[in-house]
């Protein structure tokens, strides 16, 4: 009975990340800890906002939480998965079948057009859907980019257009993370909204929890979460 | 894909691309081109001669004699005498021989004065004999046959009239067109300085030369330039070579073609070495201005690096997405410089042939110079490493 309860439990509390005294100090500054986080755990399934002024080790996080970089100390599990005690490789290969990432900006391969940038990030994921094509049609016909601007270099569309095929390419391998690094900073207020309601509707679709990273505290209302980093790290070192 | 990113990626910033595949393929001719040139040359120079166990002329070096009775290149210092010709012919030891008189010419191809023997024992290549394309070999006294080159250019036939001119410019004072000479046989193409040659009889010559006061009828030469002997073992040759450089009667010098061939090459060899390294330190020049071309675009592609990192792109696939750009740059540049070497050598075949008696074939890709290729490759590889590791650095 006891047993059954614990794996309930699990179940009710799967964590989409948590980091146990977890710290980073780039090798250039070893005395300097950028990211030193006691405790911090959010789950899976929903949408969170992060917030948080620059220089607050923003960029840094979401480098530990993508794997790119390596803590220095301490865990970090992502989707239940120990990143920290992954290789280089592993790691690479994790961010490319799990997480979804948008840019605040330059999110596609200016050279590529919109196709071949996404399908540059199935690429990527070495997993091979059979129905790529269709997937790619039925992502750009939802986030209403007009068939002619498909085949063209992303570098000659709009920057609204580039942020919503940058959508499109985070999808493309049904990630079970999507973070999204300021992605609505350099495209105007009535893209903003809409570029947010296609971002929630394909989250709920996939079942893809969203990591939402912005300091326009204007839009957190509209996540289930909203979480504030200085508030959680604590970097010390000169 | 992999392919496909590259490709498009040099697309994306093809000015800076185009101008370091200019470079590169102006330096990879420059290289090709030396390449090239050295093989074929030393290939004809190997097989310009054979089949000959001594070479006789008058007492000079044996350079010297090498290349005014083989390659028609300068000037003999004196003649032998018909004495001494004759004596040698009619040696036991001595089972042919080929007189040579050099000194006139036609529109500045030599003429040489010879015997029918000529045709009959005069090697070349892997030992083989010269062939008629069309006619024979001397009926008459004002006979003669001309080389493949000779003929092509000057576009002769058979029973066309040639007159001779004394010495061997192109512009002589002296013709002797009194005694004009008759086509009588087009030899085939050897890629040898025969093909530039035109050949006449010794009485031939002689009777051009005589002066109305000399007997007619008696047109034995008083000296030849110098002979080519067979003996009938090659166990006698160095024997038979000192006993001729000892010969107390007239100073004359045997050599062995071989021989001499070799150090001839070996004399060029500093010349050869220094083009190869000259043509190579352009290369890697260009290949350095491809290290640096890239670095730069490193500089301007954090971003695209960054990107390619967070879709799940390895540092590996980093690395070698550089160096596939430098390895898509110089097989681009390779293919420029083949074609323009082509279309220059194509050029400048006639002229190379017939100034230089350099023999140039147009397909510049042997099995040597693919041996070049595989190492420019490699050198733009190296050179492009430090731009691949900048790259697989960032993040």
């Amino acid at each position: 009975m006891l047993y059954y309860h614990k794996v309930i439990n699990i179940k009710l509390y799967r964590m989409l990340i948590q980091l146990n005294n977890t710290q980073f100090a780039y090798p250039a500054a070893p005395n300097k800890t950028v990211i030193n986080i006691d405790t911090w755990q959010i789950q899976q399934g929903l949408k969170h906002f992060l917030h948080g002024p620059s220089g607050s080790g923003k960029t840094t996080l979401l480098n530990l939480l993508t794997g790119i970089s390596a803590p220095t100390g301490g865990e970090v599990y992502v989707l239940n998965e120990p990143l920290h005690k992954m290789n280089r490789k592993q790691r690479d290969k994790f961010r490319a079948h799990n997480i979804g990432y948008i840019f605040q900006k330059f999110n596609l391969i200016p050279y590529l057009n919109a196709i071949d940038n996404i399908k540059l990030a199935h690429y990527f994921s070495r997993s091979h859907s059979k129905t790529l094509d269709a997937n790619i049609d039925d992502l750009l016909h939802t986030l209403q980019i007009p068939t002619t601007d498909w085949s063209r270099p992303v570098g000659q569309l709009s920057v609204g257009q580039q942020q919503r095929i940058s959508i499109a390419r985070a999808f493309i391998n049904k990630p079970n993370l999507l973070i999204a690094d300021e992605p609505t900073s350099s495209i105007d207020e009535d893209a903003k909204a809409n570029f947010l309601s296609m971002l929630q509707t394909l989250c709920q679709e996939c079942n893809t929890s969203l990591l939402f990273v912005s300091h326009d505290m204007s839009l957190q209302n509209m996540f289930d979460h909203s979480h504030s980093l200085p508030q959680i790290n604590r970097p010390k070192g000169a | 894909m992999f392919l496909k990113l590259a490709h498009k990626s040099l697309r994306f910033r093809k000015n800076s691309v185009l101008l370091t595949i200019f470079a590169m393929a102006i330096s990879l001719t420059v290289l090709l081109g030396v390449e090239h040139i050295r093989q074929q040359t030393k290939h004809s120079f190997a097989s310009s001669v054979s089949g000959i166990d001594l070479i006789i002329g008058t007492r000079t070096s044996q350079l010297n004699l090498l290349l005014y009775s083989v390659f028609r290149i300068g000037s003999p210092t004196s003649n032998i005498s018909w004495q001494s010709y004759k004596n040698i012919r009619q040696h036991p030891d001595v089972r042919w021989s080929i007189p040579i008189s050099l000194g006139d010419s036609h529109k500045s191809y030599r003429v040489v004065g010879t015997t029918n023997d000529y045709f009959k024992y005069f090697k070349f290549g892997d030992t083989q004999q010269l062939a008629f394309a069309q006619g024979q070999n001397f009926q008459g006294t004002f006979d003669v046959v001309i080389g493949h080159k000779v003929a092509q250019l000057l576009n002769y036939k058979l029973g066309d009239q040639i007159t001779l001119s004394h010495g061997i410019g192109s512009t002589s004072f002296v013709n002797h067109d009194k005694n004009p000479f008759v086509v009588s046989g087009i030899l085939q193409p050897t890629g040898t300085p025969v093909d530039q040659s035109l050949h006449v009889s010794l009485a031939g010559l002689e009777a051009i030369h005589a002066t109305p006061q000399s007997m007619p009828g008696t047109l034995t030469p008083k000296s030849i330039t110098a002979m080519m002997i067979g003996l009938d073992s090659k166990t006698k040759i160095f024997r038979f070579q000192r006993a001729i450089n000892t010969d107390p009667n007239e100073p004359l010098t045997a050599i062995l073609p071989g021989v001499a061939l070799a150090e001839l090459w070996q004399s060029l060899s500093m010349i050869e070495g220094t083009l190869t390294v000259i043509s190579s330190l352009v290369f890697v020049s260009a290949a350095i201005g491809l290290g640096a071309m890239l670095m730069a675009s490193i500089k301007e592609r954090t971003q695209e690096v960054q990107l390619l990192r967070m879709l799940g792109a390895t540092p590996i696939f980093i690395f070698c997405f550089i160096e596939l750009e430098a390895l898509l740059i110089t097989a681009v540049s390779i293919l420029i410089a083949v074609v323009i070497l082509s279309i220059a050598i194509l050029i400048g075949q006639e002229h190379l042939a017939s100034q230089y008696a350099v023999q140039t074939d147009w397909l510049i890709l042997s099995a040597t110079s693919v041996t070049t290729l595989a190492q420019v490759f490699v050198v733009a590889a190296v050179c492009s490493i430090p731009a691949a590791i900048v790259a697989y650095r960032r993040l």
